[in-house]
């Protein structure tokens, strides 16, 4: 392919990408005849709620993630290294019905399930809490490791450190991994529903009520997109964040809070625990009571269409970010990525239902596409663009050298990102496969492991529900492992 | 490197065509849908009545074998979306039936599209139902709502018995109650306590306030919450003593029984005026008021039949009866936001 045409094929594929990240809003646009913004009474409280909570929420995650990175350090070199990394990521990692359900079946033992603000926040806090840990402890050791070392060896204070050396030098860092996690506590949707105990309004929920309430979608996409542009012009006026994407071996003695060394699991109990716990109370239920599980036909159906969904998802990812990869480095189209926010799963899933077109494999493409759509701005912000700005000196000299971009992005790009790629991709065909929000909007008849739980939910049969988060645990655990098997065959 | 790529890529593929060729190979038997099927029935629902344990996928089979046509279901979420899901078929493929309105979406319904009128006779129906018939639309399930609680040893005789003693302060953080805004149980509750209440809603709101527990935007997560012990009271259906008393044998269970009357939520199927295949739709309906459909309904909704006696020899005909009250509401639902919303 000639340089021409490979720059010609690049920028329409650029455009490409984005306007498939845009196209629930592109469709809605087409689709809707008249626009009424939404008075101001309407969205202001929404707004003032949206950001108190996220607010707050992110703040405490930073400051209960600034101790957890220190306890983190004291793992740093040991055989455990991995198991407390993933311990403090596991909350973001697992889909949100496997927190609903761990959040029931806790309740129990603890006494009253806690409500309100403080119980929105708290959730907040353990659910993004390991990921600021986990994040700084990157940028610390990247940025900051020598600098950490001559700190300890001159005989300065740790407060000292952190507001003479590491502030002024990775402020604008942490300031993007601040707005990451702002993004998602204030687009939350299910905790503030599920925990608040009455009804708190926020952008997101004033989003919802806009559909159900009034079936205005005009004000439903504009709220959406307000938000949206909101999170995006923060993202704009920030630095381009930098995370460094390789944990660090040897600890940072200086930094480490031994003490606390075990709270680094804690995130990962509380999820592990519940969920136990709720899968305890289903296999020791009483044998003569009707359990309602499924004739073991629609069991095998269910699992077979969530395997689908959830590999065919991943693998949309690898090709995104493949596309990608091969699209970058592009300034504007990075700043694009590192700030658009995907509307809501409603928002999104009757958007495609806009495509006239139906079937069983075509409404099994749309959920794929549309599960797909939301969870790319999150995990390319998250993973995918450090991979890619830490081969970018590579790239840029290959290029000077005369390679072509196609050689680039499959002998430079892909060998040494393929593993985050496929990490990423593995953790949306993950978070695909505890989908039952989109499901239920797009596939009709069809049946998911989470639809059959949703339908036993709301049939009593909590118990039973339970017992099928087991199949959906081993089933998740079995696509990562297939996505991680695949980086590590490819990375060899 | 390149042709490590190639196979990820091919290996990977191969696995998805592999398990949707299993899928396909799975479903053909099951699902039984010949090419030769000329015509095809659009039907839309909310998905839990298709889903895995509800009676739809049952009553849609026999139907299917019955008239030899295709029932094509789509689902819309939940029953509060069918409105918006009716929206966006009409710019396409408009559907011949709809399932799972209930009476206080009605006149939203009715504001918003235009349904065939439909006449099926009314012998055999349960009498209340006379007051919640429609013209357009025909019930096919039924039950009061109220609170359901355990007995309990620790709280003898201390169970509400006029909707004013909701607000007695031993009751407090006693009751789950459910979203009006995203929940037909909520709204169902709200629309009693305006109809039983009028202009002193707000302020028996504000009293009742104290002793609500959380308000959940699901009945599922609220009935969870009770079904952990969180929660004395839970607003449900009565028909949910007939899971508890037959499903598990736990007569523990009980309903309060207010003097006043209890709310009613009727389930409604209708047929859209752009209905395309009309009479199937019409066939479609007399299927669901048919004896062996009804007993489906009751038995995986557990909802009470539309069609009297059926319940006999049933846990159902065990239930108390309770008197019903007749509820209205439109979607204002701002004396409840100003008590209940931040």
């Amino acid at each position: 392919m000639s340089s021409n045409i490979e720059e010609r094929v690049r920028a329409t594929l650029r455009v490409g990408v984005a306007l498939l990240l845009l196209s629930p809003y592109l469709i809605w646009i087409l689709q809707v005849p008249q626009w009424t913004w939404p008075a101001a009474t309407e969205w202001m409280a929404a707004l003032r709620n949206s950001f108190s909570q996220a607010g707050l929420s992110s703040v405490l995650a930073f400051i209960a993630g600034f101790y957890l990175f220190r306890a983190l350090q004291s793992w740093r070199g040991s055989r455990w290294q991995s198991g407390a990394e993933l311990a403090l990521l596991l909350p973001n990692m697992v889909p949100a019905l496997f927190l609903v359900m761990s959040f029931l079946s806790l309740a129990a033992p603890f006494g009253v399930l806690p409500y309100g603000f403080s119980a929105v926040v708290f959730a907040h806090v353990w659910l993004n809490a390991g990921l600021v840990a986990v994040a700084i402890d990157r940028l610390v050791h990247h940025k900051l490791g020598g600098l950490a070392e001559t700190a300890w060896v001159l005989g300065a204070s740790s407060r000292l450190f952190w507001r003479k050396v590491a502030l002024p030098y990775i402020g604008g860092d942490l300031a993007s991994v601040f707005l990451f996690v702002f993004s998602l506590c204030f687009t939350s949707f299910s905790i503030p529903l599920l925990l608040s105990g009455e009804r708190v309004l926020t952008v997101e929920v004033a989003i919802f009520d806009a559909i159900r309430m009034e079936g205005s979608w005009d004000k439903a996409v504009l709220l959406a997109a307000f938000q949206s542009l909101m999170l995006f012009s923060l993202a704009i006026l920030l630095p381009e964040p930098f995370w460094p994407r390789k944990p660090a071996r040897a600890p940072l003695e200086f930094l480490v809070w031994c003490r606390g060394r075990h709270l680094v699991f804690v995130p990962a109990l509380i999820v592990i625990v519940g969920w136990l716990k709720g899968l305890g109370s289903g296999l020791f239920m009483d044998m003569d009571m009707d359990m309602g599980v499924p004739a073991r036909g629609v069991l095998i159906e269910a699992l077979l269409t969530t395997a689908i969904v959830a590999l065919s998802v991943g693998l949309f990812h690898v090709a995104f970010f493949l596309v990608t990869a091969f699209v970058s480095p592009h300034a504007r189209l990075n700043r694009f990525l590192n700030g658009y926010l995907a509307p809501s799963p409603v928002i999104t899933g009757f958007g495609l239902l806009l495509i006239p077109v139906d079937g069983d494999l075509i409404n099994l493409g749309k959920l794929v596409l549309a599960l797909s759509l939301i969870s790319i701005p999150y995990l390319y912000r998250w993973i995918v663009h450090s991979a890619l700005a830490s081969v970018r000196g590579q790239v840029i000299t290959a290029r000077a050298l005369g390679a072509s971009w196609r050689s680039i992005l499959v002998d430079v790009v892909w060998p040494q990102t393929a593993s985050p790629l496929l990490r990423a991709s593995g953790l949306a065909a993950v978070w695909a496969a505890g989908d039952f929000a989109l499901s239920g909007i797009l596939i009709g008849e069809a049946q998911t492991l989470p639809l059959v739980m949703e339908s036993l939910l709301s049939r009593y049969r909590f118990e039973a529900a339970q017992l099928l988060m087991l199949p959906l645990v081993i089933l998740c655990l079995l696509i990562y492992a297939i996505f991680m098997g695949a980086a590590r065959y490819v990375s060899r | 490197m390149r042709n490590r790529l190639a196979v990820v890529s091919l290996a990977a593929m191969s696995l998805v065509v592999g398990l949707l060729h299993l899928r396909q190979m799975y479903l053909r038997p099951h699902g039984d849908h010949p090419l030769s099927y000329s015509k095809e029935l659009r039907v839309l629902t909310y998905s839990s009545f298709v889903g895995a344990s509800g009676p739809g996928s049952e009553i849609v089979s026999l139907f299917e074998k019955e008239h030899g046509v295709r029932v094509n279901v789509v689902t819309a979420g939940d029953a509060g979306l069918l409105l918006e899901r009716m929206k966006i078929a009409q710019a396409s493929v408009p559907f011949d039936v709809v399932i799972g309105l209930d009476q206080l979406m009605l006149p939203e319904a009715t504001k918003r599209f235009r349904w065939r009128e439909t006449f099926f006779a009314t012998s055999g129906r349960q009498a209340v139902l006379a007051e919640f018939a429609s013209p357009c639309f025909v019930a096919y399930d039924w039950s009061p709502l109220t609170f359901i609680y355990r007995r309990d040893a620790r709280h003898p005789g201390e169970i509400p018995a006029r909707i004013n003693d909701l607000t007695e302060r031993k009751f407090k953080t006693q009751f789950a109650l459910q979203d009006p805004h995203s929940s037909s149980p909520g709204f169902q509750f709200f629309a009693w306590v305006k109809a039983l209440k009028g202009s002193e809603t707000e302020a028996f709101l504000r009293a009742f306030r104290p002793n609500v527990n959380s308000v959940s935007p699901s009945w599922a997560f609220s009935y969870g919450l009770f079904n952990k012990n969180q929660t004395r009271f839970v607003w449900s259906y009565l028909t949910s003593l007939a899971y508890h008393w037959g499903a598990n044998g736990a007569r523990d269970y009980q309903v309060v029984v207010f003097r006043e009357g209890h709310p009613v939520q009727v389930e409604y199927v209708g047929i859209p005026q752009d209905c395309r295949e009309c009479e199937l739709a019409q066939a479609f309906v007399e299927e669901m008021l048919h004896p062996r459909a009804q007993t489906l309904i009751m038995e995986k909704n557990f909802m009470f039949p539309v069609i009297k006696g059926l319940e006999r020899g049933t846990v159902f005909s065990e239930l108390p009866q309770l008197k019903t009250v007749m509820t209205e509401a439109g979607r204002d639902f701002s004396e409840w936001d100003r008590v209940f919303q931040h």
